[in-house]
């Protein structure tokens, strides 16, 4: 709360000077792992943005989201990576490097699940956790001046507790909660391509 | 020969031209606008959702607790975005600069989170971030696909013009082109629209 509090105050003092937007989209690699075995791969799309201010020419702190979907086996997973961290733009070339940390709910879909996971007819469940990350990237400018990016990024989520939903209409309702404690994680590769928005 | 969308998305049109100054008055009058509709479409839109689950005591006691919702990717992020797009057309069709229009998306947004919504639900982090930000990037291209239909200059061009950015209909309110008469007897309320374009 305290950090969103930062940053709206960024944005309503700053808005006109160093604020940015990038946005883009890519694929991902991910392994689902459990007590330290990976046990399944997948890949799917990602969509990013990072909602920037710039302190100087190098230095600059973001809020971003980064919505992973993933197919693995029968079940479809996504991710919302909602992060803060600090980038770097190199000063002398185009790359920069960015460092994140946040959490990321994790919703795994069950419609083609087996009756035995659907736990008290749910019918997806939702994980959530800490995720940590690092990324690098080159900006470039295209003949009529639109910026555009391409990036590589590593991510770790860590998920801790496990909530099984289902929707009443339109409201999600909680049909069971618990702690996981199989060290359940998520380490991704994501490639992405975007723009500069503002 | 048709323009193509990069010949287009360049040109002024009369309804957004960017502005830097804005008065304090006018600030509160878009963005009142907003907000009035944000009610008007909660309570009627979620009628029965306030009624199942709403009440005073979440209104006033949900600003504080924001959390991760559980909602389903369909709302968070389509209908959200799609929320966060007209908020920022609305803004553009004011002559807010694309900065500054997603700056009122943002407040419109939070608006809503904290002081709406609440009635059923606490803020979610997800929505806080997406529908202004989404909702933008949206935005930017609903209107660049709109004026690329307006160009076009035929009556399905403007159509789609008007569908991609409903606010391009503003000018012709002012210039008297759409016109609304109620319709009123015992059995029927109503009203006829006639709408030159």
């Amino acid at each position: 709360m305290k950090i969103l509090i930062l940053f709206f105050l960024f944005i309503e003092i700053s808005h006109a000077k160093g604020l940015y937007l990038m946005a883009g989209g890519g694929i991902n690699a991910s392994t689902y792992n459990t007590n330290g075995e990976a046990t399944q791969l997948g890949g799917g799309i990602n969509l990013k943005t990072d909602l920037g201010y710039f302190f100087d020419d190098h230095w600059s702190l973001e809020w971003s989201s980064s919505v992973k979907f993933n197919r693995v086996e029968r079940f479809t997973f996504w991710d919302t990576l909602m992060t803060i961290g600090p980038r770097y733009q190199f000063g002398d070339n185009p790359y920069y490097l960015r460092a994140f940390f946040g959490r990321a709910p994790t919703v795994i879909y069950l419609d083609d699940a087996p009756e035995v996971i659907r736990q008290n007819n749910s019918s997806r469940i939702q994980l959530n956790g800490l995720v940590y990350g690092l990324a690098v990237g080159e900006n470039m400018k295209s003949k009529k001046d639109l910026v555009w990016f391409y990036e590589f990024a590593l991510s770790y989520q860590e998920l801790d507790d496990q909530t099984g939903l289902r929707n009443d209409g339109d409201v999600p309702v909680v049909v069971y909660e618990r702690i996981n404690d199989e060290h359940f994680h998520i380490v991704s590769l994501l490639a992405t391509i975007g723009v500069r928005v503002f | 020969m048709r323009p193509t969308l990069a010949d287009t998305v360049e040109q002024p049109t009369d309804i957004n031209i960017d502005r830097v100054k804005f008065s304090k008055k006018e600030n509160l009058i878009n963005f009142g606008a907003v907000y009035g509709a944000q009610w008007i479409y909660y309570l009627a839109g979620q009628k029965s959702i306030i009624e199942d689950h709403g009440s005073l005591k979440n209104w006033y006691g949900h600003p504080l607790r924001p959390h991760f919702d559980k909602d389903s990717f369909d709302f968070n992020l389509f209908k959200h975005s799609l929320t966060g797009n007209y908020y920022y057309l609305w803004y553009r069709s004011r002559g807010h600069t694309i900065k500054n229009a997603f700056f009122w998306t943002f407040m419109s947004s939070l608006a809503f989170e904290f002081t709406i919504e609440t009635i059923t639900e606490r803020p979610s982090y997800q929505d806080i971030y997406q529908t202004p930000v989404f909702g933008t990037v949206l935005g930017i291209g609903s209107e660049k696909l709109s004026k690329y239909f307006h160009s076009w200059d035929t009556w399905y061009g403007r159509a789609f013009g008007y569908l991609c950015n409903p606010f391009t209909l503003v000018p012709r309110l002012k210039n008297n082109e759409i016109s609304a008469a109620p319709v009123l007897n015992q059995r029927t309320l109503g009203a006829t629209v006639s709408f030159r374009y």
